[in-house]
C-alpha cells in the first residue's frame, strides 16, 4: 500500500514536470474557462425569466456554470485514461511500465491526480464566477458538492477506462469515447433545460449520468430543496457506479490480456 | 537464472471486434519463434544473434513478460512468466532497443527517479541510486532534457534505467546500436562487470566484434528456431569468427519475415 501511494506520487510528479515544461498551456486553460463564463454570462442576460428556469429563480447563469462544472468532472473522467494510454504507447513508454512491478490499477490512478488537480482549479474558477457574477449559491448545498461530483466523476471514470481498454486494442480509433462525450454534452442539460427536449430525448438523457450529477447539483445549489431531492440522484449514480466500475475494469483487464498475447501493446 | 524451455510464439491474425476496428499488418497467422531452448547462468552473459525478424525480440518480450508465449514455458530465477509476472518484473531489467522508451520531456535524473519508484524502490533509494547510475553512463554531468540528449546518451541513460533496481537477470535488446565504438566498449565493460556481480545477461546484438568481446556464450536464432548454442571459439573453427557467424546466420531456409519483430 505504501509502495502504491509512493507510485501514485512519482506519476503525479512526473505530469507535473512534463506538463510543466509546457507553460502556455495552464494560461490557455485559464483563459478559456474566462471566456467560457463571460460568454455565459452574456448569454444570461438574453435569458430572463424563462419559465424553464423559474426553479432555479430563473437564473441562467448560474445553472449553465454548474452544469459546466460537472460537464468539466465528466470529461476528466472519460477523457483521461485512453488519453493517457494512446500518450504512453506513441511515445513508446507503455511496454517499459508494463515491465515494471507496477500493478495497472496504480498506473491509472496515479495518471489520474495531476488531471484531478487541473480540474480542482476550473471548479473554483467557476465557483468564483458565481460567487462574483451571479446571486451565490444556498452555502448548505456545497454538503452536497462532494459527493455528487465524487460519483458522477466515478461513473465517467467507468466509461473512461472502458475507452482505454478499446484503446489498448484499436489504438486511436476508440468508437466508445468520443460518441459517449457528445451525447453527453447534449443530453445531460448541462447549458439547456432538459424540460425543453422532445419527449424521446428527455427519456433519453435518462441514461447518462451526468443528468443526475447536473440535476442533483443544482437542486443542492440553487433551490431550497432538501435531501430528499438529492437523495434520488445519488442513488442513481451509486447504481451505475456500482454496475460499470467492475465491468469497466473487467473489460481492461481483458483487453491487455488480449494485447499480450497477440503483441500489440506497443503498437499505435 | 534464466531457463526457457520449448518456446513457440505466433502472432495470431487479429480476431473479432478488433480485425474490425483496426487495420494490422498482417491478416495471418505469422509464427515467429519455433521450440527455442535457452539457458542463462548467474554471473554468465550470453549473446543472442540472428538476422532482423529472427525472432530475438519476440524472445525477449515474452521473457520481459510483455508477450505471453503461444506454448513453451520460461522462468526468471523460478518464476514462472506467466503465472508469476509481477515476481518476474521484480527481479529481471529491460532494456529495450527503442529510445523512445523514455520521457523526454523529464530530465534523465527524473527519468530515472521515476522508473526507480515505478520499480518498487523508495524516494530516498531512487535518488540516490539515479545518482549512481548517471555517474556509471557518464552523464552525471549532463543532466538535461532527454530531447536534448543524443542517440548514444539516451541509450546509456536506457541502459542505467535497466539496471536501477539490481535485477538478477538483465535483458537488453541492442543496447549499443546507436552508439559510437568507444561508447560501445564502455557499455560492454559495464555488462561484464554487472554480471560479475552475479547477474545473468542476455544482451541481443548485431555488432559482431561486441559479441565475441563481452558474451560467454552465443545462441544463434535463424527463422525462429536456435540454430546454434555454443562459445565464440566453438563457433569459429577453421574459419574465424565473423565468417562462421556470417555463414550460420544467412543459412535461413525459411523466408523470414521482417515484421515479425514487434508482431504488428
Amino acid at each position: 500500500m505504501v509502495r502504491d501511494l509512493a507510485r501514485i506520487s512519482a506519476i503525479a510528479r512526473r505530469d507535473l514536470h512534463i506538463e510543466g515544461s509546457y507553460r502556455l498551456r495552464y494560461v490557455n486553460r485559464l483563459i478559456e474557462v474566462a471566456i467560457t463564463g463571460a460568454v455565459v454570462y452574456q448569454l444570461s442576460k438574453l435569458i430572463v425569466d424563462s419559465p424553464q428556469l423559474a426553479r432555479y429563480d430563473g437564473g441562467y447563469f448560474e445553472f449553465a456554470l454548474v452544469g459546466l462544472a460537472v460537464m468539466t468532472v465528466a470529461r476528466l473522467g472519460i477523457s483521461t485514461f485512453n488519453s493517457n494510454i494512446v500518450r504512453e504507447q506513441t511515445q513508446g513508454t507503455l511496454e517499459v511500465l508494463m515491465a515494471t512491478p507496477t500493478r495497472v490499477a496504480v498506473l491509472l490512478a496515479g495518471s489520474f491526480v495531476f488531471p484531478l488537480a487541473l480540474t480542482a482549479i476550473d471548479l473554483v474558477l467557476y465557483s468564483v464566477g458565481i460567487v462574483a457574477f451571479g446571486d451565490g449559491v444556498r452555502p448548505i448545498g456545497l454538503l452536497y458538492t462532494v459527493p455528487l461530483l465524487a460519483l458522477t466523476l466515478a461513473s465517467f471514470c467507468a466509461f473512461g477506462v472502458m475507452g482505454a481498454a478499446l484503446v489498448v486494442l484499436t489504438k486511436r480509433g476508440d468508437p466508445l469515447t468520443g460518441p459517449i462525450t457528445a451525447l453527453t454534452s447534449i443530453l445531460s442539460g448541462a447549458v439547456f433545460p432538459v424540460s425543453t427536449f422532445p419527449l424521446v430525448l428527455r427519456v433519453l438523457a435518462r441514461v447518462f449520468p451526468a443528468y443526475y450529477g447536473i440535476h442533483g447539483l443544482r437542486e443542492a445549489l440553487l433551490t431550497d430543496s432538501g435531501w430528499r431531492r438529492i437523495a434520488p440522484d445519488i442513488v442513481v449514480l451509486v447504481v451505475f457506479d456500482i454496475a460499470l466500475l467492475p465491468l469497466s475494469v473487467a473489460l481492461f483487464s481483458r483487453s491487455l490480456t488480449a494485447a499480450r498475447r497477440t503483441g500489440t501493446l506497443s503498437n499505435f | 537464472m534464466l531457463l526457457v524451455e520449448d518456446v513457440s510464439h505466433t502472432y495470431g491474425r487479429p480476431r473479432g471486434l478488433q480485425r474490425r476496428l483496426i487495420r494490422t499488418a498482417s491478416n495471418t497467422d505469422v509464427p515467429a519463434l519455433s521450440n527455442i531452448d535457452l539457458r542463462v547462468a548467474p554471473g554468465e552473459v550470453v549473446g543472442l544473434v540472428g538476422p532482423n525478424g529472427a525472432g530475438k525480440t519476440t524472445l525477449m518480450k515474452i521473457i520481459s513478460t510483455l508477450l505471453e508465449p503461444t506454448s513453451g514455458h520460461v522462468s526468471v530465477c523460478g518464476f514462472d512468466v506467466k503465472t508469476q509476472a509481477d515476481s518476474v518484473r521484480q527481479v529481471l531489467g529491460l532494456v529495450l532497443s527503442d529510445d523512445r522508451a523514455l520521457y523526454w520531456r523529464l530530465t534523465g535524473r527524473r527519468n530515472l527517479e521515476f522508473f526507480g519508484v515505478m520499480q518498487g524502490l523508495t524516494r530516498a533509494q531512487s535518488i540516490a541510486r539515479a545518482d549512481e547510475l548517471l555517474q556509471s553512463v557518464g552523464l552525471a554531468a549532463r543532466d538535461r532534457l532527454v530531447f536534448g540528449y543524443s542517440s548514444g546518451m539516451r541509450s546509456r541513460l536506457s541502459i542505467a534505467r535497466g539496471l536501477l533496481h539490481r535485477p538478477r537477470v538483465l535483458v537488453l535488446d541492442e543496447p549499443t546500436r546507436a552508439l559510437d565504438p568507444v561508447a560501445a566498449m564502455a557499455i560492454g565493460q559495464m555488462l561484464r562487470r554487472t554480471a560479475e556481480e552475479g547477474v545473468a545477461v542476455l544482451l541481443s546484438s548485431h555488432r559482431l566484434e561486441e559479441i565475441e568481446r563481452v558474451c560467454d556464450r552465443i545462441v544463434a536464432i535463424v527463422g525462429g528456431g536456435v540454430r546454434f548454442d555454443g562459445t565464440a571459439s566453438e563457433l569459429a573453427g577453421q574459419s574465424g569468427f565473423a565468417q562462421a557467424l556470417h555463414d550460420l546466420l544467412t543459412s535461413d531456409d525459411r523466408k523470414v519475415e521482417d515484421d515479425v519483430a514487434d508482431g504488428s
